[in-house]
């Protein structure tokens, strides 16, 4: 991997600043000096700052105005709406992210097939996925708008229900449909890509030995997948787990709380009620529980 | 004998007909918001109320009309500032950051490579709280540099892990001869690295394009002025009106993601490759 060993020793590194910066210590540093800097001022800095805010009373307006109280915003958060405001979240997460999965991977199972315009069916498949969260927002509020809304026509003319999709009772499960229909493409793809990428030979030699197709995909195609499998988990979990634009632009939350999951109850704190240290306290509490499905994350992968 | 291979026949078929109806229903899956939202931005606003599932009028007059309702023109031109101010702010690091973790064993990578993976996997709504002041106390709040800023190092992790891969993808032999013949690193970099990495460069150019153009969150919270919104936000804004015009709304869906859609056209394999490589925020 280093290039250290194939490079001539310079007879004074030090002789210029320039030579200083292109020595062999020095150069990677260089290069990542750009990145590391940004990174560091706009996510590390914030974030420890966001830690140190969870320990203070803290008001949007006059920040400078602090008052050091200990645990007090965790005892907030951990007795008060903050927990339904959890457990929405996991509902929303994994009602979400496992079908996105399993819809992915049967899409990427069909798509896999040679037919005539496989390319077309991939292309648009895709398209969910280049959409901002914001306006696929959009467009699902015009699925379920009270009146004009496709499902609602659907419903009234042709199963002659009347179903109130962004109302309480069924708000949650309307967002959560919007959301798997945006992240079906992306655990689609990534699965394709590793379907893609299995060797015909494996399936030859299994048809020789006599196997089905039930039993090539039980036996080949299915152990193949898992590694892939569990990293577009990971990922979408974190990923869906903080999603803001899809929720703010379709309901803010509501009615009442029914869609506030996480990234809606931190925005409400900071921006509606300007509790910095509570907004704060959340984000630190929601950090450590991601942090442990990010770290399972850094293990498999092999970054 | 005959038989078995009739019955193996009729398998096949039905089998056939099987995955076609299943992939008909999981395109129609797909496609059919796209056209609920399509047909409403084609509706007159009067007869909203009366359609069905097909299309009962075709006023395109709506997507001329949508221009003298928001600014849209001004919306679209500061979502392509944003987004290509995010853009060569990220390669100009990215590139440089891609290449040492990709070709450099250095005290610290392994901790870089985490604060990469961590600011990838947290979106930046759990530092908003002090995010907000920071960039409130830089001075910068409701100017462009705020979002530029602020998404562009959102974006860094993505296009640093495909630049890395692309980088990885290379071999390093041709380095390594070039340095014994004495080539300096800045000529190895210049003369070597940069001629061959423009489809690694193309790629990371395209996913941080299409996030920055996506951003929504970000101005939301710290553009205020009208004149610096971008597409998000300024349809966000038309429809939280009392009685939005869902027509016009629609159309201006439609328009604002024909950046990025033509973008994805032209680029598909590109991106296709980079969301296989890299994994793109979902």
């Amino acid at each position: 991997m280093s290039l250290r060993t194939k490079i001539e020793p310079v007879e004074n590194p030090f002789k210029t600043l320039s030579q200083f910066l292109l020595s062999d210590k020095v150069f990677p540093y260089v290069l990542i000096a750009g990145a590391g800097t940004w990174l560091g001022l706009i996510y590390a800095f914030p974030l420890i700052q966001t830690i140190q805010y969870s320990f203070f009373e803290v008001g949007l307006l006059q920040q400078s105005d602090q008052t050091f109280v200990g645990l007090q915003n965790f005892r907030e958060v951990v007795n008060g709406p903050f927990v339904d405001t959890i457990s929405r979240t996991i509902i929303w997460t994994f009602g979400s992210v496992i079908p996105s999965i399993l819809l992915g991977m049967f899409g990427a199972i069909l798509l896999n097939r040679e037919f005539p315009g496989r390319r077309w069916a991939l292309g648009i498949a895709l398209v969910p996925w280049t959409m901002p969260l914001a306006i696929v927002g959009f467009i699902w509020v015009m699925m379920y708008h009270s009146q004009i809304g496709f499902l609602t026509i659907l419903f009234e003319e042709y199963f002659n229900m009347s179903v109130s999709f962004l109302g309480f009772d069924n708000a949650l499960i309307s967002v959560i449909i919007a959301r798997i229909w945006r992240a079906t493409p992306f655990a689609m793809i990534i699965i394709y890509a590793r379907l893609q990428s299995i060797p015909d030979q494996l399936y030859e030699s299994a048809k020789i030995d006599g196997a089905g197709r039930w039993q090539q995909f039980r036996y080949i195609t299915l152990p193949e997948l898992g590694r892939v499998t569990a990293i577009v988990l990971i990922m979408l979990t974190v990923w869906t787990t903080l999603v803001f634009d899809l929720i703010w632009t379709m309901t803010q939350g509501g009615p009442v709380s029914a869609t506030t999951i996480i990234p809606i109850d931190i925005y409400k704190s900071v921006f509606q009620s300007y509790e910095l240290g509570m907004a704060a306290a959340k984000s630190v509490v929601t950090v450590l529980m991601l942090l442990v499905v990010t770290i399972f994350y850094w293990r498999v992968s092999d970054l | 004998m005959k038989k078995k291979q009739l019955n193996s026949d009729w398998k096949h078929t039905i089998l056939n007909a099987f995955t076609w109806v299943a992939l008909i229903l999981f395109l129609g899956f797909i496609i059919i918001p796209i056209y609920n939202g399509f047909l409403i931005s084609i509706t007159p606003f009067g007869r909203l109320g009366e359609r069905g599932l097909l299309p009962i009028a075709f006023q395109w007059q709506n997507y001329v009309e949508v221009f003298d309702a928001i600014n849209l023109e001004r919306q679209l031109l500061n979502s392509t500032i944003y987004a290509v101010g995010i853009t060569v702010l990220n390669l100009l690091v990215t590139v440089p950051a891609g290449y040492a973790l990709s070709r450099f064993e250095f005290r610290g990578r392994t901790v870089f490579l985490f604060t990469l993976l961590l600011t990838q996997m947290f979106a930046a709504i759990v530092i908003i709280p002090a995010l907000y002041t920071l960039i409130r106390s830089f001075g910068i709040l409701d100017t462009y540099a705020s979002v530029i800023l602020t998404v562009g190092a959102v974006t860094i992790p993505l296009s640093t892990f495909l630049l890395k891969g692309f980088f990885d993808s290379l071999p390093i032999e041709i380095e390594e001869a070039a340095m014994v013949d004495g080539c300096s690193r800045i000529q190895i970099l210049r003369q070597i690295i940069l001629p061959v990495s423009l489809p690694g460069v193309l790629t990371a150019a395209t996913f941080t394009f299409i996030v920055g153009f996506q951003n929504f969150l970000i101005p939301l919270i710290m553009i205020s002025d009208e004149s610096k919104l971008p597409v998000t936000v300024g349809i966000f804004n038309m429809f939280g009106e009392l009685s939005p015009p869902h027509h016009l709304v629609m159309a201006a869906t439609f328009i604002g993601i024909a950046p990025i859609l033509l973008l994805y056209v032209l680029a598909q394999d590109y991106i296709i490759e980079g969301l296989t490589e890299g994994g793109a925020k979902g």
